[in-house]
């Protein structure tokens, strides 16, 4: 029996539904290679990764993809999480993109932050049955000319402070539960 | 005061009996009911030893009432009374996150599973081993694999 000083005593639903939720990214990560019970609690909790989903990109939040998400495979917000991750040369996987396959509607999740802080959020579908997709540069629009974007930034965006600007822009395939990260986090250069 | 507060008894594990107000047992939601049945016998606590339900009734009795006030001054010297009171070792800290599981006591619950994280924060693999007494029971090829699939898991 296992010393009640161990962490192998503390329950697992006290682990997975609380202690887990109370942690970041990287220390999740650290935790899934401490011992075999760690890494399969950690893959398995759904819990923390809906928390860091909807902390990381806030977008996935709104009505449009809030329904999608919990279909993903498995552990869903941790395959949203996965797939959406940026691709590094390693994981690539050519086969994903060798089928013809075209799905019929994509949903952009856009989260804008700066210094860390969200100052916007949206959510835009693009319908790709339309001869207007199939010859334009992929693109989505959340305002029209002449629209106004309320910031809570109490100054005016300058040259110094839109280096302090990240974008996160991820593209869902809502029918085929996958998910790919398009940013380079630079808000100029995606 | 005008009437006496009704007392409720407890009895630990290990047989010892305590006293509390009963505001203070009625936060403990496994045995509210018990409580609410106006029940005179003391109750037993099966899984929880006699010094555990001291810290128990100690932080309970402490953050009854407190805990919601708004008078800053009050609530900081609520934070300054936790930071002591959490100075315990390792076995304690768990043994009062067990008992506050099985009581249902949510303040001690989140603040107890609150200090394990801060704890596990920023630590590396062998550190978490180290602190935790959790074994590497991988075989290293599993290790291996598990690193080769782990790519998404940045800053190890």
């Amino acid at each position: 029996m296992a010393a009640s000083s161990d962490f192998s005593s503390l329950p697992d639903d006290v682990l997975s539904d609380r202690i887990l939720t109370l942690l970041d990214r990287p220390t999740l990560g650290s935790l899934s290679l401490v011992s075999r019970r760690l890494h399969s609690l950690v893959i398995s909790s759904p819990t923390p990764w809906s928390i860091i989903c909807s902390l990381t990109c806030p977008s996935t939040l709104s009505p449009l993809l809030l329904p999608v998400l919990p279909s993903f495979p498995n552990n869903p917000y941790l395959s949203f999480f996965l797939h959406s991750y940026p691709l590094r040369a390693s994981s690539f996987d050519p086969s994903h993109f060798a089928s013809p396959y075209l799905p019929s509607r994509l949903t952009s999740a856009v989260d804008v932050r700066h210094r860390g802080e969200v100052i916007f959020s949206g959510v835009a579908e693009t319908d790709t049955s339309t001869a207007w997709f199939a010859c334009s540069p992929f693109a989505i629009h959340f305002m029209g000319p002449g629209e106004i974007f309320h910031t809570p930034l109490p100054e005016l965006l300058d040259a110094n402070t839109t280096d302090e600007l990240t974008l996160s822009w991820i593209l869902v395939v809502p029918e085929g539960r996958r998910a790919a990260n398009l940013s380079s986090h630079n808000v100029f250069d995606t | 005061m005008s009437s006496k507060k009704k007392v409720i008894t407890l009895r630990s594990s290990d047989g010892e009996i305590f006293e509390v107000e009963e505001a203070v047992a009625l936060e403990w939601l496994t045995i509210k009911p018990l409580v609410e049945s106006g029940c005179t016998d003391a109750i037993p606590l099966p899984q929880v030893t006699g010094n555990i339900l001291a810290k128990v009734i100690e932080y309970c009795k402490k953050h009854i009432g407190a805990s919601e006030s708004e008078d800053r001054k009050i609530l900081y010297e609520l934070e300054s009374w936790d930071a002591d009171f959490i100075k315990v070792d390792q076995g304690t800290l768990f043994d009062l996150i067990r008992a506050a599981d099985y009581l249902t006591i949510k303040t001690l619950f989140e603040f107890t599973c609150q200090t394990v994280a801060d704890t596990i924060k920023h630590k590396t693999i062998e550190e978490v081993r180290h602190i935790f007494r959790e074994s590497n029971d991988f075989t290293p090829e599993e290790e291996k694999e598990i690193r080769g699939k782990s790519w998404w898991l940045q800053g190890l």
